[in-house]
């Protein structure tokens, strides 16, 4: 009760309290202000790490059995525990210093160039060939008083270090590793970064790589149809990213993996019974005057065997949306020419061109679909169109895709 | 001559000159901002000397004042000590408010949809400063309040202040007890982690053992057979909109109530059947400006100050993983202020165990002032109510503590201790293993018979150990055994523990202790643990058990003359030994050694 009386029963010492335990609240809430920062950083870093826990879970118990125990990859799946998922070159150093010795060697030729012609001599301020003698200067006095050939050396030196590396690798590179293209982000041309490329293969799934893989890659997210809530799939991409974290890639760490990622084109194509025209597929835009009279003969030749056919625009219309795909480029006018308007489109600005006056319509598209660097529009690029309809069409499919072109023709949408 | 239509500040410095217009002025919004004292009354208060006999300014303000129009104007000095009242009537409006505040905040950071919901907890923790902060003071404060309501009502009973005329004040006391609880319970659902999910599925599940609509009722509370998606917005909807307006209504009548009839006096103070609570004597009359108030603003800073502590130091609003319907932790419970009906369920049926029997509970305590019709409030003439109080007091403890999952819950013993050493972050405990510094997790296989009791311990068990697996062929059965759990080892070699992990050796010792514990159930044990390491920065554990089983009959071991334990035989006439396992990852910066 001396307790009570003293603090409870005289008002100015409950002011004093209640003033004092104001003043101590704010203090505590100011500190605990200060090291917020601090505290929702290492949440954050706590939360990811426990996300880890839960994802290796969930891998060692869906993932494991196709893509190995430790991500290393098997016949079924691509390994994941992979430099090139990292996108890590190996080359990279050893490109950066041979870039810098093949720099260093023509500057030098160029400063020797200089020094002997007169005329670019007399060109030159005083300043200016001051700057040039002092790095003619530098250069000797690292190199020696030939300093070509000593770079020409460091250079074969560097060159057979990058072949002996990639000679090293050979046994990844037997398994599907491309180690001047090392980026599985840039093999499938992803936009973004690794995370969302994870997330997004764990949410969708790979519908159709049965083409490629003896089992599809099933879509994992609830939303798909798959068993997993979205923070597991959040659990598992962590788990799949911390492979990279901290890591310095080692050669061992690239021929541990068993398998790499193939491309979803290879055998995905199905073949015809009677191809087309499978003399003229794979032609590159730079080969293709070489190979003018082949192209010709061919077109000429599925010309002749389709003026005999009658073309179904239904099925046409399911190859050109469907199994071909053309409808993923021939959309927008942004990637390829859009699929509206075609025939009077090729008549009327096409045609126009002198190199194609003795062309039909008919005959320009079927030339382009065969083989399609033989006329590459002006703003599109090269190479870019698939090469290899010549072997995945017979005669009536490319009949039947010629009438669901000629179905879908109308305004150009392009003329203006 | 000034603009406005009224003399300004400065036409009353021409007038009176500047000492004395700012002298008035201030005494004036002194007044305005005190609703009723001048500086005068301010220093006369402070000095602690009676009010002036002007009409009296310290009661104009609950005349005329919207804020204080409900507060009495002077209180009986008898009750405003900390007995009788210990201020729990006044902790649970504090909390009332305290509660809507903070909750109010967290509405900013919340959606109520699955999924999301656990991510808005993450972004409050990672993200949202004093995000922590304002859901620990939340928490605490809703668990406080369930407590200081429970409080309340108990104070209330043995100073027996429900009786005649306050037994409609009782009455509505008892529903802002039910709404508290139900408030506290709906809260516990919102954060959308195992723990919500689960013990929300405890209490729910209450809700379809209710007679004859049972099902239907069922439906009504989680939206669906499930608790998914429109439970929790059922859940969201009746904790910040539904219960909180009844809470406040039935607050303001309860309060109306208590002011009506003043604040009943210490049962000593009054004969049999007496109520002088609104006759003060002058000479008992403490005025609410401003003794009751500064008093209450140094209990409101107290408090305050007391949760601020807590809420940095010692308590951390749980979270635990993302809620899995699949996944039903080992030992859920319902909220402990529900355990009592978790505890009277396992008793037998479940309408009359949940429903029923709480529902009688319930009602006869609303009901208790109209039937403990004996005028008496003290203690000595009450001697029966006070003998049943007693009686109930006891079977809400024992109920509570059947509650437990400890308590007639059969889990089987090697379940029990692989949960024991792993089990995630819950109630602010964890698994053995878990807060082992990770560079004492030594990659390795370990024994439990190196720190097991008996000849053969030491290094020189773990050698034993491992000629014993070689030779019986249960290390063939071990390796199988983890590969069925996806860890493919070619060998396996036990040595002893590291002497640089004594934390690991520390687990090793409880998990040796545990696995002795339970030797009539785990006939012949061993236990392992094995640490591989699984990416730079985690590892992999591995706890195996493995016994020899004996023969059980509905849950309990079967003894023999001796009292030993009855092994069993294969066909063979060899004992069939069982293993189970279990196994976690731990990732360098998980903090749990923290």
């Amino acid at each position: 009760m001396d307790l009570q009386r003293l603090l409870i029963d005289r008002m100015e010492n409950r002011i004093l309290v209640g003033l004092t335990m104001v003043l101590a609240s704010m203090v505590l809430v100011g500190w605990v202000a200060i090291n917020e920062s601090g505290r929702m950083a290492s949440f954050q870093q706590q939360h990811l790490a426990r996300s880890i826990e839960k994802g290796a879970e969930l891998f060692s118990s869906s993932c494991a059995t196709c893509h190995g125990n430790s991500g290393e990859g098997s016949a079924r799946a691509p390994g994941l525990n992979n430099p090139q998922l990292f996108g890590h070159d190996y080359l990279a150093p050893l490109d950066t210093q041979i870039a810098a010795v093949e720099t260093r060697i023509a500057r030098f030729e160029t400063l020797t160039a200089t020094m002997v012609d007169e005329e670019a001599r007399s060109q030159l301020s005083e300043e200016e060939f001051a700057v040039v003698q002092a790095d003619l200067a530098a250069i000797i006095e690292r190199y020696g008083e030939d300093p070509l050939t000593s770079l020409n050396g460091e250079l074969v030196t560097l060159v057979t270090n990058r072949a002996n590396l990639i000679l090293q690798m050979q046994s990844a590179i037997d398994r599907g590793y491309d180690p001047e293209d090392p980026s599985r982000m840039n093999n499938v041309g992803w936009g973004s970064t690794l995370e969302p490329f994870v997330l997004t293969t764990l949410v969708s799934g790979r519908p159709v790589s049965t083409n490629y893989w003896p089992e599809p890659m099933a879509s994992w997210s609830q939303t798909g149809g798959g068993p997993l809530r979205e923070d597991q799939l959040l659990d598992l991409t962590n788990y799949v990213l911390n492979w990279g974290h901290e890591r310095n890639w080692t050669l061992e760490d690239l021929l541990r993996v068993q398998q790499f990622a193939k491309e979803p084109v290879e055998g995905a194509v199905q073949l015809v019974e009677n191809p087309v025209a499978t003399e003229i597929i794979d032609i590159q835009f730079a080969d293709v005057s070489g190979r003018r009279d082949e192209i010709d003969e061919v077109v000429a030749r599925a010309l002749g065997e389709i003026a005999e056919l009658t073309g179904d625009p239904n099925n046409g219309q399911s190859l050109y949306n469907g199994s071909l795909a053309c409808s993923a480029c021939h959309n927008l006018a942004t990637v390829a020419p859009p699929t509206e308007g075609t025939f009077t489109r090729v008549e009327d600005t096409r045609l126009a061109d002198p190199n194609l006056a003795a062309y039909s319509a008919e005959h320009y598209i079927v030339e382009s679909i065969l083989a399609p660097n033989a006329y590459v529009v002006e703003g599109y690029p090269a190479n870019n169109m698939p090469q290899n309809f010549g072997e995945r069409l017979d005669a009536q499919l490319l009949a039947d895709l010629l009438a669901y072109l000629s179905s879908q023709d109308g305004e150009d949408p392009l003329a203006n | 001559m000034s603009v406005l239509p009224f003399p300004s500040f400065l036409d009353d410095v021409k007038e009176k000159g500047l000492r004395k217009a700012v002298f008035e002025g201030a005494d004036e919004v002194i007044e305005r901002l005190s609703a009723g004292l001048n500086i005068q009354d301010v220093r006369d208060a402070l000095r602690g000397e009676d009010p002036s006999r002007r009409p009296n300014p310290r009661l104009q303000p609950h005349a005329d004042g919207f804020w204080l129009h409900m507060r009495p104007s002077y209180y009986n000095r008898q009750v405003t000590g900390l007995y009788p009242s210990f201020r729990l009537g006044w902790l649970s409006t504090y909390f009332v408010f305290f509660e809507t505040i903070t909750g109010i905040i967290l509405m900013f950071w919340y959606t109520p949809a699955p999924e999301i919901a656990y991510g808005n907890m993450l972004s409050m923790l990672n993200n949202v400063p004093f995000g922590q902060f304002t859901r620990d003071l939340h928490r605490l404060g809703a668990e406080a309040m369930v407590l200081i309501v429970f409080l309340h009502m108990l104070r209330t009973f043995y100073t027996g202040s429900y009786k005649k005329p306050r037994q409609f004040t009782w009455f509505t006391g008892v529903l802002l007890l039910i709404f508290t609880g139900f408030l506290s319970f709906t809260g516990y659902l919102l954060p959308w982690d195992q723990l919500a999910l689960w013990a929300v599925t405890i209490g729910a599940s209450m809700a379809e053992a209710t007679p004859l609509v049972g099902e239907q009722v069922n439906l009504l509370v989680r939206g669906g057979p499930e608790m998914g998606a429109n439970g929790l917005l059922r859940f969201y909807m009746a904790h910040v909109l539904l219960l909180p307006v009844l809470l406040f209504i039935f607050t303001g009548v309860h309060y109306y109530k208590v002011v009506i009839h003043g604040h009943s006096l210490p049962p000593r103070e009054e004969n049999p059947g007496e109520d002088t609570a609104k006759r003060v004597p002058l000479d008992r009359r403490v005025y609410f400006i401003p003794d009751i108030l500064t008093s209450e603003l140094m209990w409101f800073a107290v408090t305050s100050f007391i949760l601020i502590v807590l809420c940095i130091w010692f308590y951390h609003a749980p979270l635990e993983s993302h809620a899995d319907p699949g996944v039903t932790p080992l030992g859920t419970t319902a909220p402990w202020y529900f355990l009592w009906i978790q505890g009277a369920l396992k008793l037998g049926d479940k309408t009359f165990w949940g429903v029923i029997f709480p529902g009688i509970l319930l009602g006869f305590l609303m009901v208790v002032p109209y039937i403990d019709l004996n005028p008496a409030r003290r203690f000595a003439q009450r001697r029966l109510a006070f003998s049943i109080s007693f009686l109930m007091l006891t079977a809400l403890v024992v109920t509570s503590y059947m509650g437990l999952s400890e308590f007639g819950v059969a889990t089987a013993p090697d379940q029990e201790i692989l949960n024991e050493l792993t089990f995630e972050p819950a109630h602010n405990h964890m698994g053995l293993l878990r807060p082992v510094s990770y560079d004492q997790l030594a990659t390795g296989a370990f024994t439990t018979r190196e720190f097991a009791g008996g000849a053969e311990h030491g290094p020189a068990g773990v050698v034993a150990f491992n000629d014993m697996l070689q030779q019986s062929g249960d290390m063939e059965h071990l390796l199988e055994h983890l590969e069925t759990q996806f860890l493919s080892l070619p060998t396996l070699r036990f040595t002893p523990v590291p002497a640089n992990a004594p934390e690991l050796v520390h687990v090793l010792e409880e998990f040796a202790h545990l696995l002795e514990a339970e030797q009539v159930e785990l006939l012949d044990s061993w236990g392992v643990v094995i640490i591989t390491p699984n990416q730079g920065n985690l590892k992999r554990l591995d706890i195996v058990i493995n016994w020899q089983e004996i023969e059980i009959v509905s849950g309990r071991p079967v003894l023999d003359d001796n009292g030993n334990p009855i092994p069993v035989f294969d066909d063979d006439g060899t004992p069939v030994r069982r293993t189970s396992s279990k196994h976690v990852f731990i990732n360098e910066q998980s903090g749990y050694f923290n």
